[in-house]
């Protein structure tokens, strides 16, 4: 419960504090804060979808977390990590073409790195036909 | 790897959500092995067949 609680918080914080730019944001919008924006919707929907399953499960006076939710869990993080490898070259490459800060990049490894996860743990939950 | 586990869930009138209950589950790994989309640990795999009165063998069974 404590999890989910975390989680629903901190998807909120991010809401609040994504509409809080967006409301004194004076100039236009740019293909990198379009993009963010969409980064931005989809780990905090990703965060709330998991938040969901686990309030359900509580209410159903069942386990919120068991052994094939914490496989999924790991899958999903060994793929964000390989695809963070890939990602770590594509930034690498990015850093000498563009003049991006450095807490820019930062940023979007970290954004980058969710991302990956949720794509990852999608896959494995959704997609692949088999779980070990 | 496939199971009865439908059709002892069915024999013993229980709910999946019954069975995830008793097992320490959530429905959803429960879902996933009568779909035989999951092979259970075999801590889990005795759980379920002590729910039903069975051998793990008698519930479980290895293809190939």
């Amino acid at each position: 419960m404590r999890k989910a609680i975390f989680m629903v918080v901190l998807a909120v914080s991010l809401i609040v504090s994504f509409s809080y730019w967006l409301i004194f944001k004076n100039d236009q919008m740019n293909t990198q804060e379009i993009l963010m924006i969409g980064a931005l919707v989809l780990v905090v929907g990703f965060s709330l979808f998991l938040a969901f399953r686990r309030l359900r499960d509580a209410k159903e006076n069942l386990p919120q977390e068991d052994e094939m939710s914490k496989g999924l869990m790991r899958r999903g993080t060994s793929t964000a990590y390989y695809i963070s490898l890939i990602m770590w070259l594509g930034v690498d490459y990015m850093s000498d073409k563009t003049k991006l800060e450095c807490h820019s990049l930062i940023g979007a490894g970290i954004m980058g790195m969710a991302i990956a996860f949720a794509l990852g743990w999608i896959y494995h939950r959704y997609i692949r036909r088999t779980h070990d | 790897m496939t199971n009865r586990i439908r059709e002892l869930r069915a024999r013993d009138n229980l709910t999946q959500s019954d069975l995830a209950r008793r097992v320490g589950v959530r429905r959803e790994t429960i879902v996933f092995l009568e779909q035989n989309k999951y092979n259970p640990s075999l801590k889990l795999a005795y759980d379920i067949a002590k729910v039903f009165g069975m051998k793990i063998e008698e519930v479980f069974e290895v293809e190939g």
